[in-house]
């Protein structure tokens, strides 16, 4: 009776794409965790997964419905789909049974532990061996054990994850209820395509997974506790691809600030276009470069703040909003020490007394100079005795810059060029402070992304 | 504080590969040895599981100066004829690692058989023999150290003043002497290092947090088969 009953209880185990699947069916079976789906849920949601596939088993290319057919190809290699004599509703639910318990191999699943209901391979195991290899099997297996509810899991995998471009792609994370979320989120659109779909052809625009985990990520409304993890796979035997990109937990928990809190939310618009190529949108360059690039996004900020200044020689409307986010970034993602901030805040008060808002030229040379260290070395060393003119009473006995203050903007490694990132964006913050003068800027955005980048309507639909 | 000796071993290779064991179609590459794989290692040196003590335990440190990716030939172990064409496939490497193990229990048995291993001394899947060396040190129980580059259980308090605390990592720490079943656990792992501070197990002289991971001994693994 227990191992019946272990046949339909669904479990988490160390396996991402398991964990992804299980989700999806918890999602299906509208449970808020996949330990909470019950037999009766499960064995629901499997008759359901076995009539989408007795649907499109049928259907031609390019109808509508062939989707999951076709993605069958990249996931499930040599599956009852595909052989005429296995592709009719009996052959499809032989496949997708549990095998009778006499035939069970009398092992533990290699994922969770509880007894295992057959041999698998990479039929139903994404990236999985072939059953007929026995380089990894433990001696005498014949094949990779697993039971009823994790094969079924990786069977509920194209409800997670999304085929486009010959490849399965979708998000996992380790923080249990963002992975819940993201994955429910996912659902309803995977079964549209499964419904709608006659082909496989990557959509969803420019890095479909990574801009789907900043969505994700700006509809969280919870602090995130583990990075995210945009997966992007194959199991097509002839050629089997699989590509992970991880977003750490302090990204990922800042993107998700962008959208809760009301001043980082301004900001984020201005840094979104910053992050713009000729070719991808701000938003989908921003998600990229979240999860392969996460040191360009401070430096695309700045470098188009200073392009807007040095072509007006004014402070844009975008500083006060946009320069105050580079600086979190600064401190929350690229872990700029408390005393560099320390340091850096102090030079940019120093700049700030001779580099004033009205005065174009001064502003200007400053800001061209921040764009090598070089030539911001020779521009403080020129500002020296000018400061000492214009100090402040306070101030007298200090001076323009100290040698530990110009070590840490130019002699401290690759935290050296955050730090100069820092002194760029605290100078003008600064400036703002003391009431310098903003010129307008065009905030209307073509980022056609920004409809339903916060939009919760996958949730509320269901 | 107390004061004990322990045994710290450093294990040195120019190449090595911890291979994911989830994706067996390809070669997916860990970061640094799972806690399995580093018992695995030990194991080897006492000769068999059975000359390895049930409750020990370690904590470790790894770094990496390189990585890559190189292409090997992959044959596969098949039954039929029909199965057993090469193929070529992708492997993830790492170059000139070193990994330090503190050994706090049994420390004549470990530095002996480290001195003269039983099976020749190797790091996950090593195209070269690892070297090692012992020395006896001494550490401090408990007290505050920094995290740096080691592997430490997902269970230890994070710094609060940082956000860089590593990497959350599930890594194999046991597996039964018939290899049908793995515990895994949850830990984390900073690649690059982190000056997070930790309430550590014990403290090296020079302010290295040391956090003795599970047993990695088979019979944990097998304890874990209550299903079964």
């Amino acid at each position: 009776m227990t191992d019946h009953l272990t046949q339909n209880e669904l479990r988490l185990t160390p396996h991402p794409l398991q964990r992804a699947g299980a989700y999806a069916i918890a999602a299906i079976a509208k449970a808020a965790h996949p330990e909470k789906v019950t037999g009766e849920q499960f064995d629901q949601v499997v008759q359901r997964m076995i009539r989408d596939l007795v649907a499109t088993s049928t259907v031609a290319k390019g109808q509508a419905g062939w989707y999951l057919l076709g993605l069958s190809y990249t996931l499930w290699p040599n599956c009852a789909l595909h052989y005429k004599s296995k592709r009719t509703p009996e052959g499809i639910a032989a496949w997708r049974s549990v095998p009778p318990a006499q035939a069970w191999p009398g092992v533990p699943c290699s994922l969770c532990g509880r007894p295992a209901c057959d041999w698998y391979g990479n039929v139903d195991i994404p990236l999985g061996a072939s059953v007929e290899h026995r380089n990894t099997t433990a001696p005498d297996h014949q094949g990779t054990p697993l039971c009823f509810p994790c094969v079924t899991s990786f069977h509920a995998l194209p409800y997670a994850f999304t085929a486009g471009g010959g490849v399965l792609y979708g998000l996992h994370s380790w923080d249990e209820r963002f992975m819940a979320r993201a994955t429910s989120a996912a659902v309803p659109n995977n079964q549209r395509h499964m419904m709608v779909r006659g082909d496989l052809k990557k959509g969803g625009g420019a890095f479909p997974v990574e801009f789907a985990a900043l969505r994700a990520l700006r509809w969280w409304d919870k602090r995130i506790t583990a990075g995210v993890q945009a997966i992007q796979f194959s199991n097509s035997t002839r050629d089997m691809k699989f590509r992970v990109e991880d977003m750490g937990q302090p990204l990922a928990e800042w993107l998700r600030s962008t959208a809760s809190d009301t001043h980082r939310r301004t900001g984020f618009r201005f840094l979104a276009r910053a992050q713009a190529t000729a070719k991808v949108s701000g938003l989908r360059m921003l998600a990229w470069r979240a999860f392969n690039r996460p040191d360009q996004i401070p430096s695309r900020a700045s470098g188009w703040l200073r392009d807007q200044i040095t072509e007006t020689g004014r402070i844009p409307a975008a500083v006060p909003h946009l320069a105050p986010l580079i600086r979190t970034y600064l401190t929350e993602v690229l872990h700029v020490l408390e005393k560099d901030v320390g340091h850096v805040t102090t030079i940019a008060r120093r700049i700030a007394d001779v580099v004033t808002a009205d005065d174009d030229k001064r502003l200007k040379k400053f800001v061209v100079a921040t764009r090598r260290p070089n030539d911001l070395k020779g521009w403080l060393r020129s500002q020296i005795a000018d400061w000492a003119k214009k100090r402040p009473a306070e101030a007298a006995n200090e001076p323009f810059i100290t040698v530990p203050q110009w070590r840490v903007l130019f002699d401290s490694g690759n935290t050296s060029w955050s730090a100069r990132e820092l002194l760029f964006v605290a100078v003008f913050e600064e400036l703002c402070a003391r009431g310098a003068t903003v010129t307008a800027t065009d905030e209307t955005t073509t980022d056609e992304d920004f409809t339903t980048l916060d939009t919760n309507d996958q949730e509320e639909s269901d | 504080m107390t004061r004990i000796e322990a045994l710290e071993v450093t294990v040195n290779a120019p190449i090595v590969s911890f291979r994911n064991p989830l994706y067996q179609g390809i070669q997916v590459g860990l970061p640094c040895p799972p806690p399995s794989t580093v018992g695995g290692m030990l194991a080897a040196t006492a000769g068999a599981w059975d000359q390895v003590p049930e409750n020990t335990r370690f904590a470790m440190t790894f770094t990496a100066q390189g990585s890559g990716a190189d292409l090997e030939t992959y044959h596969p172990a098949a039954a039929k004829a029909a199965y057993r064409n090469a193929t070529i496939k992708d492997r993830e490497f790492l170059t000139n690692v070193t990994l330090t193990v503190w050994l706090t229990t049994d420390l004549e048995m470990w530095e002996s058989a480290i001195r003269t291993p039983v099976w020749p001394l190797r790091l996950g899947r090593s195209q070269d023999l690892a070297t090692a060396r012992t020395r006896r040190v001494p550490l401090t129980h408990g007290g505050t150290g920094t995290q740096g580059h080691a592997l430490i259980p997902h269970t230890t308090a994070p710094d609060p003043r940082t956000l860089h605390n590593g990497d959350q990592l599930q890594l194999p720490t046991a597996t039964t002497l018939d290899r049908s079943r793995t515990t895994w656990d949850t830990y984390r792992y900073a690649r690059t290092g982190t000056d997070a501070t930790l309430t550590a197990d014990y403290t090296t002289d020079a302010g290295q947090a040391l956090i003795l991971l599970p047993p990695v001994h088979p019979t944990h693994a097998a304890a874990k088969d209550t299903h079964v």
